[in-house]
């Protein structure tokens, strides 16, 4: 048995590194200022309209087999597109427990995949669970959360910059809503596919799928199958269903 | 006090604090720039509040709880080496160094608790309001917590490292 001191001692050698990791930084942050102050869906919302914001104009969304054979996605350079005008739509009832959730995802799912669920949480406008899903003897890990009224759901935009390997595109629907889809490779050999459905009515089903069994443990976390277990088009398919 | 300046004056803090808590500078940073992002989103809101500081600690926790915060790092970089031998002798160090390989193994909310309580400092009824549970589920969590990393509570005091 330890005690608290060797706590303390593992705190504070973990905030040297910290304070290692940020010495030659600048004193004034680098990251992208500023964020977008309002996103496509509250101002469709605000507005009724599904206008194309400024730096929020995307590409055409195209997904297409990548090398070892899952899709992807891929913004053709120069190509936008606008939503058309709409009417606001009545809020989607979507589960609020996560129980509901688990019976609701395994509606949307059908005979697609299958799920273990080891985490589940419920709060106030927002349940989520996470665990181990499986699809074509593929396992990975997955997370999926739906949300009502959350700003930080709603809040989710593709990063501004250089993204090197990790496809992230943004994608207005004609009701106002949008689909945020992106592919990021992770350490141990590991990719984090997850689509975000931010509807108008400020109601939001995220999904994270990976073929690692937790994308954000540390490096060397088990990798379960050599791809996740669903292509990004199923799961764009799994956040718009009409049955949530 | 604007953007600028908290930043500036608090995200050393933060860095650390988020370190802690994720036990990867990498994952931290991306964290910490994340929130501060967003913070400058609602910097009129939050610069009014008591303890602007404490909001944005709380936005990083959520976020690490979440675990729908983007991963923005495309390939993370190893994470910082310890440092050199100082003072402390080799089996402090490896005992130490066990320790963080346990505290970055637990599950992501009994983690949260235990940095919250031992790190922070935070009394049981705040952690429960930025867990969003209860204080007996808080409770529950760092005892499970105190278990896995295999610590003995009757042995010496605690001093709590963060400034609040």
């Amino acid at each position: 048995m330890t005690n608290l001191q060797t706590l303390n001692e593992a705190f504070a050698e973990l905030a040297r590194r910290a304070d290692a990791a940020t010495a030659d930084q600048p004193a004034a942050p680098e990251f992208p200022l500023p964020h977008r102050a309002v996103t496509a869906g509250r101002l469709a919302a605000m507005t009724g309209t599904a206008a194309v914001v400024a730096g929020l104009a995307v590409g055409a969304v195209l997904l297409a087999p990548d090398d070892d054979g899952s899709p992807h996605v891929g913004v053709p350079p120069g190509t936008t597109t606008t939503a058309a005008p709409t009417t606001a739509a009545p809020a989607r009832d979507l589960p609020a427990t996560h129980q509901e959730l688990i019976t609701r995802f395994r509606a949307v799912l059908g005979d697609r995949a299958t799920f273990v669920v080891s985490e589940k949480e419920t709060q106030q406008g927002s349940t989520y669970i996470a665990g181990t899903l499986t699809a074509d003897g593929r396992a990975g890990g997955f997370s999926l959360a739906a949300t009502t009224g959350d700003e930080y759901a709603l809040g989710r935009m593709c990063p501004d910059g250089d993204l090197g390997a990790r496809r992230c595109v943004e994608r207005p629907l004609p009701d106002g809503s949008k689909l945020i889809i992106d592919d990021t490779p992770l350490h141990s050999g590991g990719r984090d596919y997850s689509v975000d459905f931010l509807g108008v009515d400020d109601t939001s089903i995220s999904i994270h799928l990976s073929n690692l069994r937790d994308p954000k443990a540390p490096a060397g976390t088990p990798k379960l199958a050599d791809r996740p277990p669903l292509p990004l088009d199923q799961l764009v398919e799994i956040v718009s269903s009409e049955l949530w | 006090m604007d953007f600028a300046e908290f930043v500036n004056r608090q995200r050393p803090g933060l860095m650390r604090f988020a370190t802690v808590l994720t036990c990867q500078t990498w994952l931290a940073e991306d964290l910490v720039s994340d929130v501060l992002g967003r913070a400058f989103e609602r910097w009129d809101r939050i610069r009014g509040m008591a303890e602007p500081n404490a909001y944005v600690r709380r936005m990083i926790v959520n976020e690490y709880l979440s675990w729908h915060r983007r991963l923005a790092r495309t390939t993370p970089r190893a994470d910082i080496e310890p440092a050199a031998p100082q003072s402390d002798g080799a089996d402090e160090r490896a005992e130490r160094d066990a320790m963080i390989r346990r505290l970055a193994s637990l599950p992501r909310r009994q983690r949260a608790a235990v940095v919250l309580r031992y790190y922070a400092g935070l009394p049981d009824a705040e952690i429960a309001i930025q867990l969003g549970c209860r204080e007996t589920t808080v409770r529950s969590q760092v005892s499970r917590a105190l278990a896995a990393l295999r610590i003995d509570l009757t042995t010496n005091p605690h001093t709590y490292q963060e400034t609040r």
